[in-house]
């Protein structure tokens, strides 16, 4: 197939690509224009035909799935996947979506997600990455909330060679929430980088941001996170909060809180931490018997159990932790 | 069942303890008492192997292996536990697992075999009931969110699931009012027995109305200055450490 486009993505803003140089990582690979196979588990009655290499889910007013709905995308060698995934949540409907990507080969999957509650409408939306570590992925979710809307992601990247996520969130309607946590697992020379902004427009709204990283051997993590508090979101509650652990001396990561706030009423804070494990548990759990295997083991386990606390979903939070549990070994 | 010979240690090239000997026999309760930068905390750190405190000279056995050749787990399997003067909070730890995973640890290093879930729980319930503790803390992280009444008993709890021969208690008094006192130091009477010994340190007489000691040395400037019966406790209260110390 011929390639139609560029291998690098145009108009770049360079203040928020400081720390990751995505085109430098797509001129290392070989790729063409593939068409994107989405497999998908149930809802499919309401599947709107409008997209052509993607999916577009359009749920009904007051729909409640009790089931997750699963979205897989598998990469190939030499492809370049171009998709869309566009939900749309009608008022006081709830559905809960399980986006898999995995794949094998030097790839570059290139994603937009488009998320839009409508009031009262709920997304729990959970994300588990396993690509190849060859290939580059570059994704982009925006969510749109509506008053009292809930958006609740949890993200798992274990890793592309090359991975930027991105989220940007709208809190267009007050009283609305958005819980975004993530753990990304990085080791070789891996590059993951989480960039997320979250607007509060309206008043009245709270947002949450709770992402972890580690990092193994000469790999780099990013995360860049920003609550954005527009001049009449007044009473917004924003909390960030980034911990990082490098388990190799040549790991590196770069952490860049942001705060903007234009109104004078709100409560917004951020926190970031980036070390080794600790002296004093490892010390604590050692003097209790466990040798200095287990002890790790069991503080890592800690570690990544605070990110996959945030599944409400039993037997989602299953399946991430066995994913996880496989990378920790 | 311990015996301390000369021993010397330092943090960073300044040196804490300077030549301390004490012996506790098993069944014995010895109490260490002192002022601030006495040496305390550094003795109870260095007998339980942690990293950062440098051992210079002397011997440190528990019924006669020595302690300063073992790394901290070894340490445990080898019978000796230190309820710590601030417990640590790990969050992400649930305290059952934690529990679980230190007794069978232990079990383990000593050659026994590991327990089941339902075995382990059955132990747990008992020792959780001899101390009154509430099933709400052991569905906790470890130590977090806990009161400071909480994080001694749950010291003491530890305490009582891995059985140890000798226990350390390192100012175990601190941060407590007087009701949670007196449940932490009625805990650790329950564990005393004739195979079993303990050294409390603390700075303040108030513990030792409630854990009576055989015998309280007064510890000053990295060596035992003095040792007496459980009235010199009284006495120290009374006159203070001064005059011991200069």
């Amino acid at each position: 197939m011929q390639n139609l486009l560029p291998k690098s993505l145009p108009d770049l803003d360079k203040e928020h690509w400081k720390y990751s140089n995505v085109n430098a990582a797509l001129k290392k690979l070989d790729v063409a224009l593939s068409q994107p196979v989405w497999e998908m588990t149930g809802a499919f009655e309401f599947l709107h035909p409008d997209i052509e290499n993607g999916v577009h889910l359009s749920i009904p007013k007051n729909k409640q799935f009790m089931r997750p709905i699963e979205l897989k995308l598998t990469g190939g060698e030499g492809q370049h996947l171009d998709t869309k995934i566009v939900i749309d949540v009608a008022e006081g409907a709830s559905l809960k979506i399980i986006e898999r990507q995995t794949g094998c080969g030097a790839y570059w999957k290139n994603i937009k997600v488009d998320i839009n509650l409508a009031a009262n409408a709920q997304l729990e939306y959970y994300r588990l990455c396993e690509e190849d570590p060859f290939c580059v992925v570059t994704e982009f979710l925006t969510a749109n909330l509506a008053r009292d809307a809930r958006f609740n992601a949890v993200v798992v990247n274990g890793c592309s060679g090359f991975g930027r996520n991105e989220f940007k969130v709208h809190l267009n309607g007050a009283g609305a929430y958005a819980d975004l946590s993530g753990l990304a697992l990085l080791r070789g020379k891996q590059h993951g980088d989480t960039t997320i902004c979250v607007d509060h427009i309206a008043p009245h709204c709270k947002s949450s941001q709770f992402f972890k990283t580690i990092l193994q051997e000469s790999a780099r993590g990013v995360f860049q996170g920003k609550i954005h508090v527009y001049k009449d979101a007044q009473k917004s509650d924003g909390y960030q909060l980034s911990n990082n652990l490098l388990l190799s001396p040549l790991a590196e990561m770069d952490v860049k809180p942001e705060l903007e706030i234009y109104a004078d009423d709100v409560k917004c804070s951020h926190g970031t931490t980036t070390g080794e494990l600790d002296e004093t548990p490892m010390f604590y759990l050692r003097s209790r018997g466990l040798n200095e295997q287990d002890a790790r083991k069991l503080l890592i386990e800690a570690f990544v159990g605070e990110v996959l606390d945030k599944m409400t979903d039993e037997t989602i939070r299953a399946l991430f932790d066995e994913r996880v549990q496989l990378w920790l070994k | 069942m311990l015996k301390i010979k000369n021993l010397t240690a330092e943090i960073d090239g300044k040196q804490i303890l300077n030549g301390l000997d004490l012996e506790v026999k098993a069944g014995e309760v010895h109490a260490i008492m002192g002022p601030n930068g006495a040496g305390k905390s550094t003795l109870s750190y260095v007998l339980s192997g942690r990293d950062g405190y440098d051992v210079t000279g002397g011997t440190a056995e528990l019924d006669g292996i020595n302690l300063l050749d073992l790394n901290p787990n070894e340490r445990a399997a080898a019978g000796l536990f230190l309820a710590f003067q601030y417990p640590v909070e790990i969050p992400g730890v649930g305290m059952t697992n934690f529990l679980k995973t230190a007794l069978n640890s232990i079990r383990k290093a000593r050659g026994q075999n590991e327990l089941e879930a339902l075995d382990f729980l059955k132990i747990l319930k008992s020792r959780q009931k001899e101390l009154g503790i509430a099933d709400d803390m052991l569905k906790r992280a470890v130590n977090v969110g806990f009161s400071g009444g909480e994080k001694k008993r749950n010291e003491v709890l530890q305490m009582a699931m891995l059985e140890p021969k000798f226990c350390i208690l390192d100012e175990t008094d601190s941060g407590l009012d007087i009701d949670a006192l007196k449940i932490v130091a009625d805990g650790v009477n329950k564990l005393r027995a004739p195979d079993r010994g303990f050294l409390v340190i603390t700075h303040y007489q108030r513990l030792l109305d409630y854990i009576v000691p055989d015998v309280v040395h007064v510890l000053a400037k990295g060596k035992i200055v003095k040792t007496g019966g459980a009235e010199l406790a009284k006495e120290l209260e009374a006159k203070g450490y001064a005059e011991l110390v200069a």
